[in-house]
């Protein structure tokens, strides 16, 4: 109908934004954080994905190339295939950010995987060397320019060890804080702060155990962390966990 | 008249069925290449989006609840926000450079490809004639191209503050149409 109210007409409005890919990224991260808390939201952004749907189900087929499936289907087994073909086309760029966008974040870690550097990393014995037990799984988080700020690693009993990669620079009165999103429906979790920029390790409150391609990130927060109990300070970094291969 | 079940195939995949993973690769790899392309405007890096996006399909398929939205519009989005990925930071440009890079429809061509090849009697296709052309203009090149605000402007030489003005006023009256 065609009297909705204005409350309504801008949960639209704003859907429709976020669908069409329009926001920039202070404001994809505030709506994204809105969507895990407003089921009409989340109805509104439905409705319009589906609305504009038509137009892409409507486009002319493209022939794919011969191989194009193979390829595809190579890459379905895990089978130490670090990097996505599109990442790796512009791994030398910077990676954008989109925070609790898994698509972005699995791209900014492919990008990084590209460059080679979680090959180091995950081929080399870093986290045996600095912790004897083996962990779960394993995060690199990665700053806006995708340089690697920091480890993650996930263990048994909602245990985490965040192993800083260099000096993180702290404002004076903030403090680090560390996330992660075990479910977008429910939206991020604090596990906990980060006394400075050293290895620490912590225990975050009761939550399913990690999995696969959990997003981890650490935010710069109030000193006592933040005040809504969510992220709302600038991301020092981010990733997706990962299973090594031990 | 659409029969393929797109939910009943992303279960399957989480359940590690290949083979259906395949079966929407044979349904939609064809459109979602066209609509990557339509983002990323270089076939080669169309094909990349595509194939990542078939990866992350089939790793992500469990995350996919049925209840809560269409499957098909899942997929779509996997792709749309691979190919948006793409192209963001002004990283279209340096794309372009390439020498081997296909002549390619200018952004124009392609909205009001899109729009023509939407059905004659389809709702929004009604709905998206009868807005006025340069708002039209900002959401199709908006969703159809991948074109951020500043690209828009760029692209129709008018202001930034124009052309988020008429973008929301487009989608209020576009969702105001189809209501």
């Amino acid at each position: 109908m065609s009297g909705g109210s204005a409350r309504d007409d801008d949960i639209g409005v704003l859907a429709a934004s976020f669908v069409t890919g329009l926001m920039d990224e202070p404001e994809r991260r505030a709506f994204e954080q809105r969507l895990a808390q407003e089921p009409a939201l989340r109805a509104a952004v439905e409705a319009a994905r589906v609305r504009f749907l038509e137009i892409d189900v409507a486009a002319r087929p493209v022939a794919a190339s011969a191989g194009l499936w193979d390829r595809i289907a190579s890459g379905l087994d895990g089978e130490r295939r670090p990097i996505s073909l599109a990442a790796a086309r512009r791994a030398s760029a910077a990676a954008p950010s989109a925070p609790t966008r898994p698509s972005t974040n699995r791209a900014f870690w492919q990008g990084f995987a590209a460059a080679s550097l979680a090959a180091v990393l995950i081929g080399g014995s870093l986290w045996t060397a600095l912790w004897p037990r083996a962990p779960r799984l394993v995060v690199v988080l990665l700053d806006a320019q995708a340089r690697p700020v920091s480890i993650v690693e996930t263990f048994e009993g909602q245990t985490i060890r965040v192993v800083p990669l260099g000096n993180i620079e702290i404002p004076q009165g903030r403090t680090l804080q560390v996330w992660t999103l075990p479910d977008p429906a429910t939206g991020p979790v604090s596990i906990g702060l980060l006394p400075g920029a050293s290895a620490t390790t912590l225990k975050g409150p009761s939550l399913p155990a990690p999995k696969l391609d959990q997003l981890y990130e650490i935010t710069i927060e109030a000193a006592g962390g933040s005040p809504t109990g969510k992220p709302t300070g600038p991301i020092v970094g981010k990733g997706f966990a990962k299973a090594p291969q031990i | 008249m659409e029969t393929f079940d797109y939910a009943g195939t992303l279960l399957s995949c989480a359940d590690g069925d290949r083979s259906a993973l395949r079966r929407l690769y044979d349904e939609e790899a064809g459109r979602l290449i066209a609509v990557a392309l339509r983002i990323v405007r270089r076939r080669e890096l169309a094909e990349d989006v595509v194939h990542d996006a078939f990866i992350a399909i089939w790793q992500r398929a469990a995350t996919f609840d049925p209840a809560i939205g269409s499957a098909r519009a899942w997929i779509y989005t996997v792709v749309r926000n691979r190919a948006l990925n793409a192209v963001r930071d002004g990283k279209r440009e340096n794309l372009q450079d390439t020498p081997d890079a296909e002549p390619e429809p200018a952004p124009d061509s392609i909205i009001v490809d899109a729009v023509e090849r939407l059905a004659s009697e389809s709702r929004l296709r009604g709905c998206l004639e009868r807005l006025e052309p340069e708002k039209r203009d900002c959401v199709l090149l908006s969703y159809v191209t991948g074109f951020s605000h500043a690209e828009i402007s760029d692209r129709l030489g008018v202001p930034l503050g124009t052309v988020k003005s008429w973008v929301k006023r487009g989608l209020a009256a576009l969702q105001e149409c189809m209501a």
